[in-house]
């Protein structure tokens, strides 16, 4: 059945009568966002020890990881083994079911056996 | 069932309360919130109860309220501010109550049914929120209290306003002694056309349409009679969803025009400016729509013309040419060559544009890259850093636009 005014648990009668600025309802969704925004973690010295113990039990002897990746919205993970990494530029190399992946260690927030 | 609990809060005349606690000096000054007076916006928005007390009404034209108090303080309108204010109250709200919706910039509804538990009563919660509305932003809140949205409503709109402590609750026990008897005016949702019909059928007060048979509200009015009836019988089933801004049905512009225009030429200029805008909003929200629908209203308020009309588009768009052709056409099929005050453009039939039909005749690919195009220009220098040249002419709104919010300046 098409929803009206009346439909129980809707809120169409409040919705067709409301006056909102274009501005205001825009900045409102932004607020909304910003409450869900994560910030990046501040690791601790021995989570980065564990993960540079992982990472390298991954580039030795083949370990698949699950990385997680910040990202302020969303939940982001790589699934792979490490097969290389570069130094100077704190960047790892991941061959991952899609294909090979570099990507920078201070993206990385987790890293777990897969 | 646990019964719930709802507010509505509004904050007492806003934009001239929101002056006010900016500007100490002006405290017990009568002050008025006024567009320009050279313009078509110079009405008064708001004016603080001391203006009120000589007279002074929401919407009436400048000089007469100068008339009536000309000692008063004019201000104009600073519409981000007020939208600014108005999202600070809204966390504060949220401290309270995770239920928080928006109604106006000045009215919003929050369920409190769940908060009982933290923060107490009722009115001890509505009471701490006012006094945290004051002290931290020095304005008066005004708090409609109800086992639903429309008696919360009426509570505030009909009686806090009216109460010192600006708290009232209205509920099933005190209706048929406080509310039933106002005048049908008073009912949420009966404007001055509805007033009208009412009064000619004898019906003046809220409780005599309460008590009309429900069957015979509906053969009258179908839905709308049967709100009517629920209204005045306190019946509203809506939750409050601080989700309800998330899904956009449409994008739409509309703009009152600084004088009336007459030339056709000239009127096609704003529709090519108002599609512009329109397509420009739908893409950076990354919407595509399928309906464009034109507004006029035409110059003579004792003669009102106009006419609202869409039409359905063969394929969904969200390119400017695409919507102006639309609305041109429309304008061209339903304009009746009086002069016009305002015009809008509307589009809707909205869903994602990341994935949409490809019209075989239309080369949308080219389409698709001079959008691009703009947008980055619109991302780097704001929304008139491309204009076309018409825009330039005598009839062009689109620069001084950018600079305002809802007809008033930023």
């Amino acid at each position: 059945m098409k929803r009206n005014k009346l439909t129980p648990g809707y809120n169409l009668r409040w919705e067709s009568s409301r006056m909102m600025l274009p501005e205001h309802r825009e900045s409102l969704l932004e607020q909304d966002k910003e409450i869900e925004k994560s910030i990046r973690p501040i690791l601790d010295e021995q989570q980065i020890d564990h993960f540079s113990q992982l990472l390298s039990l991954s580039i030795h002897q083949g370990l698949t990881l699950k990385l997680q990746l910040y990202h302020p919205f969303q939940k982001r993970y790589i699934i792979g083994k490490v097969i290389d990494f570069k130094h100077h530029s704190h960047e790892i190399k991941v061959l991952t079911a899609n294909g090979m992946k570099w990507m920078n260690l201070h993206d990385i927030i987790e890293i777990t056996e897969q | 069932m646990v019964q719930k609990v709802i507010f509505l809060i509004d904050i007492q005349t806003f934009y001239a309360s929101v002056e006010k606690a900016n500007r100490p000096e002006l405290h017990h000054k009568p002050v008025i919130v006024s567009g320009d007076p050279k313009q078509r916006s110079g009405i008064i928005l708001a004016a603080c109860p001391i203006a009120k007390s000589y007279g002074i009404k929401t919407a009436e034209r400048l000089w007469t309220a100068k008339q009536k108090c000309p000692q008063a303080v004019v201000v104009r309108p600073r519409m981000q501010r007020y939208i600014d204010v108005s999202l600070q109250i809204t966390s504060i709200y949220k401290r309270f109550t995770d239920l928080v919706e928006a109604y106006s910039i000045d009215e919003q509804f929050l369920d409190v049914t769940g908060s009982t538990r933290l923060f107490g009563e009722p009115h001890i919660i509505a009471k701490q929120i006012q006094k945290t509305i004051m002290d931290e932003i020095g304005v008066p809140a005004r708090v409609g209290i109800g086992p639903n949205k429309v008696l919360a409503k009426m509570a505030c709109d009909n009686f806090a306003k009216k109460q010192p402590s600006g708290l009232f609750k209205l509920n099933h026990a005190n209706l048929q002694t406080k509310l039933w008897p106002l005048p049908i005016q008073a009912l949420f949702g009966v404007g001055s056309r509805m007033e009208k019909h009412l009064r000619g059928m004898g019906i003046s007060q809220i409780g005599q349409l309460a008590t009309l048979s429900l069957e015979f509200l509906k053969r009258k009015w179908g839905i709308n009679g049967e709100i009517l009836w629920q209204t005045a019988n306190g019946i509203d089933y809506s939750p409050v969803t601080p989700k309800t801004h998330d899904q956009q049905k449409a994008v739409s512009h509309y703009m009152t025009l600084p004088r009336d225009y007459e030339r056709k030429q000239d009127i096609k200029v704003i529709l090519l400016e108002l599609s512009q805008e329109v397509a420009r909003r739908s893409r950076s929200k990354r919407y595509i729509g399928n309906t464009v629908s034109v507004g006029v209203r035409g110059a003579n308020f004792d003669h009102p013309t106009g006419f609202y009309r869409q039409v359905r588009l063969l394929s969904p768009t969200n390119f400017d040419m695409d919507i102006f052709k639309a609305a041109y056409q429309l304008f061209n099929q339903y304009w009746d060559g009086l002069p016009v005050r305002s015009v809008g453009i509307t589009l809707s039939g909205l869903h994602s544009s990341s994935c949409y039909q490809l019209d075989l005749f239309n080369d949308s690919i080219t389409k698709e890259n001079l959008s691009k195009a703009m947008d980055k220009i619109y991302a780097k220098f704001g929304a008139t850093g491309i204009l076309r040249a018409s825009s330039l002419t005598e009839a062009g709104q689109a620069l001084v636009r950018s600079q305002k919010i809802g007809g008033h300046f930023k």
